[in-house]
């Protein structure tokens, strides 16, 4: 880990493949310091524990949902637009055939 | 491979729902993946028990999202739609979907959606882009029975 010391104002750079990202040190706290960030569009910047709260929360669909167990009928018409039907390939094809099948899809 | 008309069909293994039969055009890519989950980019959304659909990986069989239709909810939180983004080309006159992650609790009706980080697809190309709004961290297990008004037969 590269460790630096800047002043209230001053700013560092870190040069990426994808151009610069500029670091400025904004204020100072008694347990924190505000940071400016400035980089490409498309980059992503997080916050770490923002991550993990991220993470845990995708992670944990593993549940189902019984057929009739909700009383709701909507189907959103922009997602049924985008959606596939849930149509099982016959089981006439080998797991050879698709392997290479799969790799047709590119 | 089977062809019955010009639509070209994938077919794409996963572990819930054994391999599918899925049209080519059906396929929604995400170039920048979801957060945390890395590589996979290319999806397929396949119906479920009204109003969930999954959002299933292509190129992982074990990746799989139960989702929900999040565009009212983006909308009456003002959340921006990430306009002139590169990965899907987004513009001010497209049409575009908002997909929420579900995380499932033991009752649906408890279940929350990731109104932190919507998926946002343009419907003109069928790409999408995950966004991340920091500025309400609890959003992110956002109780789901505010969006649909979510009762159980019991």
């Amino acid at each position: 880990m590269l460790v630096l010391f800047r002043k209230i104002g001053e700013t560092f750079y870190i040069d990426t493949p994808g151009g610069q990202i500029k670091l400025t040190v904004i204020a100072l706290y008694q347990n924190g310091v505000r940071l400016g960030i400035n980089a490409p569009k498309e980059y992503n910047i997080y916050r770490e524990e923002l991550l993990e709260q991220l993470q845990q929360a995708q992670d944990s669909t593993s549940g189902s949902i019984e057929e009739g167990t909700l009383k709701v009928e909507y189907k959103s018409p922009l997602l049924q637009r985008l959606a596939s039907k849930l149509q099982a390939k016959k089981q006439v094809v080998s797991d050879n055939q698709a392997e290479s099948d799969s790799e047709d899809r590119q | 491979m089977t062809e019955k008309n010009s639509e070209c069909m994938l077919l794409v293994r996963t572990e819930r729902f054994g391999t599918l039969e899925i049209e080519s055009s059906k396929i929604i890519q995400i170039p920048s993946g979801l957060v945390g989950y890395g590589k996979p980019q290319i999806f397929v959304l396949l119906e479920y028990v009204a109003p969930f659909h999954w959002l299933q990986s292509v190129d992982d069989p074990s990746l799989a999202f139960v989702v929900l239709d999040g565009l009212e909810i983006c909308k009456k939180f003002e959340l921006v739609p990430p306009f002139g983004d590169p990965d899907t080309d987004l513009r001010e006159d497209d049409e575009y979907a908002v997909i929420l992650i579900v995380t499932l609790a033991e009752k649906i009706s408890k279940s929350t959606a990731n109104l932190l980080a919507p998926i946002f697809v343009n419907m003109r190309n069928r790409r999408g882009v995950q966004v991340v709004y920091d500025d309400d961290p609890s959003r992110v297990r956002y109780p789901i029975f505010e969006l649909y008004e979510l009762g159980e037969n019991s």
